[in-house]
């Protein structure tokens, strides 16, 4: 939390070697929680059919095995979203009630509660600046990367995997914004 | 500027009997029975007897753990750490290369997480508890394990290797002393230095590189390019090889924060797979990764920009109408010529064909190449088609 206070209150400029970050000074606007709350519960349903347009996104799919889950969350505040892949190979919520707690998400064990679902990966944005600046384009995923917007537990393979998706994805919506474009 | 996180916690400690200060370092850290890992390998060349003379002159009670693989697995990790506790021991001494001092810090992780799966820890910044004091005393140049926030170790049921990164498993402590890589012999200082500058180089071409990073991979290139040669040719030479070491841990400082690239996802699918020694992927993979990179206009201008550092004699003769990407084809043939130096004069493989691999083995590779989380570092993604490209231009 204090590096995102930091963070936000020393203005960034664009610059040509890596995306571009322009925070305003205002701290933690209500509507960014609104937006990236939004953004979570539509993400499997995003993938679902952007698969369709986007051979990317389908090949990471293809990678990721079916039951794998993985959970997007925001540090610092309630916002969260958990995705199952289906045997059909679509993604799909799994509400948190039905997450493993025996376990820790990402751990990689498996619980001993066979009703429950395990978490394979978890990425844990920083702060929703960080989640917002990166789900409205302001920062590329890579940036985010770069710059330790979200930490990430579960398997490297799968965490790549994870990466390029949302890369895909997040492209073709804010592929237009200088982020995207240098 | 762009914002960034630079951490190098260890206290270094550098030069000609940097391992006499030993016995304080672990009293400073409280340490009263250390567990001495090492290779049975430099058992044989007496080289912990440089370290354990140290210790028995200052009364130190120690406990040697002597048979950690070169390429080292979870399985001797868990070892190490059963050791650990059995015998009551209440820090560590890493003498080794990467493999040791890799192991300590999966031991040291697996002791402060009594009873977890080390696999499941597995992500970046996981670990969140302090690790038993560990000192690493590197025996090549190197790895840079001794200042990284990384330990990378062999799942052998799975043939992957896995990563494990967080500030807790920088080594508290880092000796450097000439006298424990002076018998290291011509090819593996060859191989283990070029795998140093290849840190340095990938560390300056990550995403993730930032002004403290920079500066540190320079020197890094700096020091290792005036000094390989030398080391290889004059093994006792103390300078060079104090050099040498000291120009890996820089590099390994530089990498642990800014990250690697391309050359080190194909690397370790490549020891994961096929059991390639690191700092041999390293050597062979550099120049087809630099060109690839050259070729599709990826990080231009960067390799140039290291020019002055790896051969300042012919950056010197080089004018401002010089063109960036001239600069960056001279680097590359700078890299390419080491290469040629080090397989003409100590017998160096530099073609992948030369540890049995063929055409058939390059899909494997490129696809768990893809895969690995280097990869990301790169700043343009690399897909299986270019991975493929680069390991058939290795072959």
């Amino acid at each position: 939390m204090e590096n995102a206070r930091t963070y936000e209150t020393i203005p960034m400029k664009p610059t040509p070697y890596n995306a571009v970050v322009a925070h305003s000074s205002a701290v933690d606007h209500p509507l960014q929680g609104v937006y990236v709350s939004v953004l979570c519960a539509l993400l499997p349903t995003l993938l679902n059919v952007c698969r369709h347009i986007c051979a990317d996104i389908q090949t990471e799919l293809d990678y990721l095995p079916a039951g794998f889950t993985f959970k997007l969350e925001v540090k610092g505040t309630n916002i969260s979203c958990i995705c199952r892949k289906s045997e059909q190979g679509t993604f799909h919520h799994i509400s948190r009630t039905n997450v493993a707690t025996d376990v820790e998400s990402g751990s990689g064990i498996k619980s001993n509660d066979p009703t429950k679902v395990n978490v394979d990966y978890v990425i844990c944005f920083r702060s929703l600046a960080y989640a917002f600046d990166t789900f409205i384009g302001n920062m590329s995923l890579q940036a985010a990367l770069a710059s330790r917007a979200f930490s990430t537990r579960g398997p490297n393979d799968a965490g790549v995997a994870l990466t390029y998706m949302f890369t895909a994805l997040l492209e073709i919506f804010f592929g237009w914004r200088r982020a995207y474009r240098n | 500027m762009e914002s960034f996180e630079f951490s190098c916690p260890g206290k270094i400690i550098c030069g000609k009997d940097a391992l006499e200060k030993t016995p304080d370092e672990l009293a400073s850290l409280g340490v009263t029975h250390p567990l001495l890992a090492t290779d049975a390998g430099l058992m044989r060349l007496g080289v912990p007897k440089k370290l354990t003379d140290v210790l028995d002159r200052a009364g130190v009670t120690y406990t040697i753990y002597e048979d950690i693989p070169a390429d080292s697995s979870l399985n001797v990790v868990e070892n190490v750490a059963e050791t650990y506790r059995d015998l009551g021991c209440d820090g560590f001494l890493a003498l080794g290369g990467g493999s040791v001092i890799d192991t300590c810090k999966g031991a040291a992780a697996s002791i402060a997480y009594a009873g977890a799966d080390l696999a499941s820890l597995q992500g970046s910044e996981i670990l969140t508890r302090d690790l038993p004091p560990l000192i690493a005393l590197p025996t090549t140049a190197g790895t840079g394990s001794e200042v990284t926030l990384v330990a990378v170790v062999k799942d052998t049921e799975h043939s992957m290797k896995l990563s494990f990164t967080s500030y807790k498993l920088v080594p508290h402590v880092a000796i450097l002393d000439p006298k424990l890589t002076a018998s290291l012999p011509p090819k593996l200082t060859a191989t283990t230095g070029m795998d140093a500058l290849t840190h340095a180089i990938e560390a300056y071409t990550s995403i993730q590189k930032n002004p403290v990073s920079d500066a540190f991979a320079v020197k890094a290139i700096e020091l290792i390019a005036a000094n390989i040669k030398q080391a290889c040719a004059h093994g006792e030479d103390a300078d060079a090889r104090c050099a040498l070491a000291l120009g890996s841990l820089l590099a390994g400082a530089a990498f642990s924060n800014a990250m690697v690239g391309v050359v080190h996802a194909l690397g370790h699918s490549l020891g994961g797979l096929h059991r390639i020694p690191h700092g041999q992927a390293m050597m062979l993979l550099l120049p087809h990764c630099i060109d690839f990179n050259i070729q599709r206009q990826i990080h231009t201008g960067l390799y140039g920009e290291l020019l002055p550092a790896l051969a300042p004699e012919l950056a010197a003769t080089l004018n401002v109408h010089t063109t960036s990407q001239t600069r960056d084809r001279l680097f590359l043939e700078e890299i390419q010529k080491l290469n040629a130096f080090f397989h003409e004069i100590y017998g160096v493989p530099i073609a992948l064909s030369s540890f049995g691999l063929t055409e058939n083995d390059l899909p494997g590779v490129a696809k768990q190449a893809r895969y690995d989380g280097a990869a990301l570092y790169n700043s343009a993604n690399i897909s299986l088609e270019d991975a493929q490209t680069i390991l058939e231009a290795a072959l």
